[in-house]
């Protein structure tokens, strides 16, 4: 079968009352390759991906997951095969980053980072915004699921640590996973991804394997 | 997290057990009635409450993740905080 092993978006439409946001989207990111998602602020980014991650239902539309097709949210389904970031912090402010990675699965991988090393007495709401990004980051990928969707990442950021970031998805994507993000860092989502996509007029567009030029041609970048 | 989860809903289930106790046990000579029923809207309150805040918190990404099934938890808390009642029953 073609398509049985990528994450697929088909049909997708979404609207909110008075406001269509997504209008028969198709979209396709396959295991092993880094998918970018680039659009102007509420060209439906965000929600591409939480239609994918089942927090919201399509309006029509149909997530196909390894050639297994979710009409409905289906969350315990949808989560064995994928990790959703969302744009807005997951993390409890109130509880500590030891007793946060000590509840997890995988948490001797992440116990050996030498960044979370540095954080492991602090609580959550004493981090930077950078910090709690790539714990969040690296608690995703300690989870080995096939797909993993990163909502801004890289926003609020420090260059070094989005270097880590960058370097842990393109590690990643080697072993594998298939990743789909989307970021307004154009410059950081060129240098990562293999494959894109620019959300406009309601509709994914794929992009070319240079993406700065194609976006200067449909006029997102000066 | 788990663990967080059932802290957030005993915390908040027992602020509303001791307002639907409290305030009702001046009017009604039946405090076994009472406590009862405290404890009953008490954890209903208390679940509800407890999923708006983690919403509004944006928790339950986290617990999606971890493919934790979050009505399951709440409403096995619901269960234990009824239970609650027999340990107490012996002193009213």
């Amino acid at each position: 079968m073609k398509h049985s092993s990528a994450l697929i978006l088909d049909s997708i439409y979404f609207k909110v009352p008075e406001l269509s946001i997504l209008e028969g989207a198709y979209l396709e990111a396959q295991s092993g390759i880094i998918t970018a998602i680039i659009g102007r602020n509420g060209s439906g980014k965000s929600t591409l991906l939480k239609i994918a991650a089942g927090q919201i239902r399509a309006n029509p539309g149909i997530t196909i997951i390894d050639g297994e097709r979710f009409h409905n949210k289906s969350l315990n389904k949808r989560y064995r095969k994928i990790g959703y970031l969302p744009q807005d912090s997951m993390l409890p402010a109130d509880i500590s980053v030891k007793r946060l990675i000590k509840n997890l699965p995988a948490s001797d991988k992440l116990n050996e980072d030498p960044l979370l090393q540095r954080i492991f007495n602090q609580k959550v709401v004493q981090l930077s915004g950078g910090e709690k990004r790539y714990l969040e980051v690296a608690m995703l990928f300690s989870f080995e699921r096939k797909y993993i969707l990163l909502d801004e990442p890289f926003t609020g950021v420090e260059p070094t640590i989005i270097d880590l970031i960058i370097d842990r998805i393109r590690d990643e994507a080697k072993n594998g996973k298939g990743i789909l993000l989307t970021d307004h860092m154009h410059r950081y989502i060129s240098e990562v991804a293999d494959k894109g996509y620019l959300i406009h007029n309601k509709q994914c567009y794929n992009l070319a394997r240079n993406f700065t030029q194609e976006l200067k041609k449909m006029g997102y970048l000066k | 997290m788990i663990v967080y989860l059932a802290q957030k809903y005993i915390i908040y289930s027992t602020v509303f057990f001791v307002g639907l106790v409290i305030f009702p046990l001046g009017f009604f000579d039946n405090t076994e009635y009472v406590i009862v029923r405290g404890f009953f809207f008490g954890g209903i309150f208390g679940g509800v409450y407890t999923f708006y805040d983690f919403k509004k918190r944006n928790l339950w990404p986290l617990y999606d993740n971890l493919r934790y099934p979050k009505y399951l938890i709440l409403f096995t808390c619901f269960i234990g905080f009824q239970s609650l009642y027999f340990l107490i029953k012996p002193f009213i």
